[in-house]
């Protein structure tokens, strides 16, 4: 077991280079001098400062010297500085990562609940009108889109009901419309899977065995389907992180919430270069982490899975 | 003497194979038969394809059946609640906005189709090929496409706005740039289990070249999961592409395009809420329609992928 995780680990590497390497690429296959996004878009440098920040920022250096001494610096934890506020970019990156993970638990924690309950209810009452309920739910829930979602939610529980806050962070009536908004797309994607591999389960041998020597129904669903489900529904919860974190990004700015993705948004819409890639950099290392930790959750979860 | 014989022999292999990938076609054509009859028993994917009749026909149709100019300002007319004369109301810049979500349909629709043809363009090659040739070519792929895939969702296609600048051609790019990955892993995988067929030896074997192995027998075999992919991600670029415009990267003004329309209903939501649900509304049923037609489609010619 640790053997799999030292080389699912290693594996690892290779991408987190291919990464680093597209990321800082960012820089060089903008159009235009890579001078001028490390200055405010509306600035008008003269040459001569051109080619003073030219010198500053090393651009005159070979591309290869350029990415080991931002690879450096990256490894030492310097990101950069964003030229909004002049502040440093992981600073301002950890400074709003609390509130994306907040809302991304809460999300996959609903999108979790909702969708593993609805995809075994649908799949013990197959072809019931239940199933066919959950399953229209379902498939309302994948083609809505979660930005109209979320407006949606604000217009009727914040500006009709006054239920709850309809932006901000810090209570956790801030936290219940974004996370429901991200969750019940999510789990509109589960209920569907789940209902598929409970639906395969239930045919199983040993539940036929279980049914026929006379267990009853819930102690053959809950002791015998639900655990074999949980394997399958644990990598697919897994599976979930990137669309949560895409979620999360659309989430965060329909109710103006701090965090990461709306970060990313204000970055990519100011043009602050070194903050979108320093946000970048920073979430697709964590998602590869995540995926790391997925695969190695399949060992630790399923006795039947051996990594030799 | 010899080599007239020899090529006498290849070219009458040659016609021998082509009669039998006639035959093939024969039973292609029966099996298109059979997929469309099988298809035409599947009440939701016959209604996703009449509602998609219908969004094609409003796309094509749109500048005649349009009430209204949607890009006409009307300062005496903001903010109308729908209305006899304005179906759907008039947004604050008094545009109507029946005439804006019509003329959003082809928008959208476009967004969808080129999205995914450029994803195609890239995934097909690259897929087919380390497919069909393994070893360095494939590593090389499959580590490419690895990279790709450690930027989670719309991160990738947000990072190459940053680089190719923001409107709605670059969004598309960005959307199909980031789903190549996608496209790549389901053709390469089709093609690793297709080459290994006799059909493809004995092609291989009488000496036919390689671009005519791979457009005559190992293209139209990987065609089905292909197109039920397609089919899909066209309700999922929708979704993205929608998004991405929502957040400002997208469309830009005055183009009546769903995911900004409802971004700019989003400071009017207390007192025009029209202007918002509509086109997110619009949204909904375009991408239904894509879904419950693949949903079908998958069913159809692949009943192992079946979810439900």
């Amino acid at each position: 077991m640790s053997k799999y995780i030292i080389r699912r680990l290693l594996t690892g590497i290779p991408v987190l280079f291919g990464v680093s390497v597209l990321v800082f690429s960012m820089m060089h296959l903008t159009p235009g001098d890579p001078v001028t996004l490390f200055s405010s878009p509306g600035d008008q440098l003269d040459t001569a400062t051109i080619l003073y920040l030219r010198e500053l920022y090393h651009l005159n250096d070979p591309i290869p010297v350029q990415y080991l001494r931002w690879l450096g610096n990256v490894l030492r934890g310097d990101l950069g500085r964003s030229y909004f506020g002049n502040r440093p970019v992981l600073e301002l990156i950890l400074e709003q990562l609390g509130a994306t993970l907040e809302l991304m638990a809460a999300g996959m924690l609903i999108a979790t609940i909702l969708g593993v309950g609805l995809g075994i209810l649908a799949a013990l009452k197959r072809n019931s009108l239940m199933d066919n309920f959950s399953m229209i739910l379902a498939l309302f829930g994948v083609s809505m889109p979660t930005f109209w979602l979320g407006l949606m939610m604000i217009l009727i529980f914040s500006l009709k009901l006054g239920w709850f806050p309809s932006n901000g962070t810090g209570t956790w009536k801030h936290l219940v419309l974004p996370a429901v908004a991200l969750g019940l797309s999510r789990s509109a994607i589960l209920a569907r899977l789940v209902r598929a591999i409970m639906s395969e389960v239930l045919l199983q041998d040993y539940i036929v065995s279980a049914r026929a020597k006379g267990m009853r129904e819930h102690i053959v669903v809950l002791r015998h389907a639900l655990r074999n489900v949980l394997i399958p529904v644990v990598t697919i919860v897994g599976l979930q992180v990137g669309s949560l974190i895409s979620g999360a990004v659309i989430i965060e700015t329909v109710f103006s919430r701090q965090g990461l993705g709306r970060l990313t948004v204000f970055s990519v819409l100011e043009k602050d270069f070194t903050l979108a890639q320093g946000t970048t950099l920073f979430t697709a290392m964590g998602y590869l982490l995540v995926n790391i930790v997925v695969d190695v959750s399949y060992a630790a979860l399923d006795p039947r899975i051996h990594y030799d | 003497m010899t080599e007239k014989r020899e090529k006498m022999t290849t070219e009458t292999s040659q016609d021998t194979l082509d009669f039998a990938a006639y035959g093939m076609r024969k039973e292609t054509q029966s099996q298109t038969r059979m997929v469309f009859r099988q298809l035409l028993r599947n009440k939701g994917a016959i209604a996703g394809a009449i509602i998609l009749m219908i969004l094609i026909a409003i796309a094509i149709l749109a500048p005649h059946i349009r009430p209204h100019d949607p890009v006409e300002i009307g300062i005496d007319r903001p903010l109308l609640p729908p209305n006899s004369t304005y179906l759907m109301g008039t947004d604050n810049f008094g545009r109507d906005v029946l005439s804006r979500v019509l003329s959003g349909t082809h928008i959208s629709l476009e967004i969808g189709i080129i999205t995914n043809c450029v994803a195609l363009a890239f995934g097909l090659p690259l897929g087919l090929l380390s497919g069909y040739f393994g070893k360095k070519l494939d590593s090389l792929v499959v580590g490419m496409m690895d990279i790709m895939l450690a930027f989670p969702g719309i991160l990738l296609a947000m990072a190459i706005v940053v680089v190719i600048g923001k409107g709605l051609f670059q969004t598309m790019l960005a959307i199909g740039i980031s789903w190549v990955p996608a496209y790549t892993r389901l053709v390469r995988g089709t093609v690793i289990s297709v080459k290994e067929n006799v059909y493809v030896e004995a092609a291989r074997t009488i000496g036919c070249s390689t671009s005519r192995i791979l457009r005559r027998h190992v293209l139209p075999n990987i065609m089905a999961p292909l197109i039920v992919l397609l089919t899909l991600d066209i309700g999922w670029a929708i979704l993205t592409g929608a998004a991405l415009s929502f957040l400002g990267l997208g469309a830009q003004r005055p183009t009546p395009e769903w995911g900004m329309m409802v971004n700019e209903g989003r400071e009017f939501m207390r007192i025009a809420w029209w202007i918002t649900l509509f086109p997110g509304l619009a949204i909904m049923v375009t991408v239904l329609s894509m879904n419950l037609l693949g949903d079908g489609l998958r069913d159809a010619l692949d009943p192992k992928m079946k979810i439900d």
